[in-house]
């Protein structure tokens, strides 16, 4: 069976020929099919593996991205809702009497005539409280005129 | 190995074809038992399926093969401590339903007288003639499969053919020791 020139020396072909003589078993059929059916499904799981996976990675990527995508806007738009509303801008505010303290307002709302005169100019609202007093409105101009001094306490009507 | 790998199953189907029954007889010869011998060699078989992905062609698929089918039955000897030399020969390998009567008689004579020669050869003589023999394995491969050098191999080899030469030659010596 073997013809390396190396075995010469530990060859014997009469017992080599004697053993094939006599060993002549073939694998049981059963066995055969055993086999091959179990390299036909793994090389199916193989085929399976390799075209499945080429089209599962790059989808399994892009909806990973997707995902961490969503959850990123979700949590910003969480964010921007609950975040304060911020203030009108401020140059609206040039153009009137600086703020009163908000506790004031709270305080003085209730018995507010010149609110509105008050959003438009210093001179306006003068003119309401000037207004109040000739319509003898007592209960309201007191309260007007103090809250106009203390915002404006230099105020001189040009 | 490496079309199968690729999913060329036909490709696996002739390279079976190529081994089986030398891979067969050498594990029957080997283990002594038809039964172990079919477990072994479905065995040797799946464990060259499964590591398909892990083949490199670094040596011919023949040493690969009967590497593996080695390491089944070193498993299987470590599994059944028990087995070493206690088995005897199984009937049913010096069975022969296929030819005449006269025949038949001889054959299993000669079958039987090959099978005791065998059986007293020491394991590691048995092994190297059977890679010889069945395998058609050279020297250098079959020091690579049983993990020895290269001349351990050659004088275990030498030992081997010497006694069964002996053993053919004088049936008588079959009766002894090999040793």
């Amino acid at each position: 069976m073997n013809h390396d020139p190396h075995l010469s020396a530990e060859t014997d072909n009469e017992v080599s020929a004697a053993y094939r003589a006599v060993a002549g078993e073939s694998a049981p059929p059963h066995l055969d099919r055993k086999v091959l059916r179990q390299a036909k499904d793994a090389a199916g799981s193989r085929w399976f593996e390799r075209y499945s996976f080429s089209f599962f990675r790059p989808a399994a990527f892009v909806a990973t991205l997707g995902l961490s995508l969503a959850i990123v806007l979700q949590i910003s738009d969480t964010w921007l809702a609950v975040a304060p509303i911020p203030v009108e801008p401020v140059a609206q505010e040039t153009n009137r009497p600086p703020l009163i303290a908000g506790a004031e307002v709270q305080r003085t709302k209730a018995v507010r005539f010149c609110e509105a005169a008050q959003s438009e100019s210093a001179d306006k609202w003068w003119d309401c409280i000037v207004q109040l007093e000739l319509d003898g409105r007592d209960d309201a101009l007191a309260s007007e005129r103090e809250l106009f001094m203390r915002t404006f306490p230099d105020y001189v009507r040009r | 190995m490496l079309r199968y790998k690729d999913g060329d199953v036909a490709a696996f189907e002739e390279l079976y074809r190529r081994h089986n029954d030398a891979l067969y007889r050498y594990l029957l010869r080997l283990c002594r038992q038809r039964h172990t011998a079919e477990d072994l060699y479905q065995e040797a078989w799946s464990r060259i399926i499964r590591s398909k992905h892990r083949y490199r062609p670094t040596a011919k698929f023949t040493t690969f093969l009967y590497r593996v089918a080695r390491n089944c039955f070193i498993d299987h000897l470590r599994r059944n401590k028990r087995h070493s030399h206690s088995s005897a020969i199984d009937p049913e390998l010096t069975a022969d339903t296929a030819d005449q009567p006269e025949l038949l008689v001889e054959k299993s004579l000669a079958r039987t007288r090959l099978e005791t020669a065998l059986q007293l050869l020491p394991d590691e003589q048995r092994d190297v003639f059977l890679l010889h023999e069945e395998a058609g394995l050279n020297l250098d491969a079959i020091a690579h499969v049983t993990g020895v050098g290269r001349e351990t191999a050659k004088s275990r080899l030498r030992y081997a053919v010497r006694k069964l030469r002996a053993a053919f030659d004088d049936p008588a010596l079959n009766k002894g020791e090999a040793r």
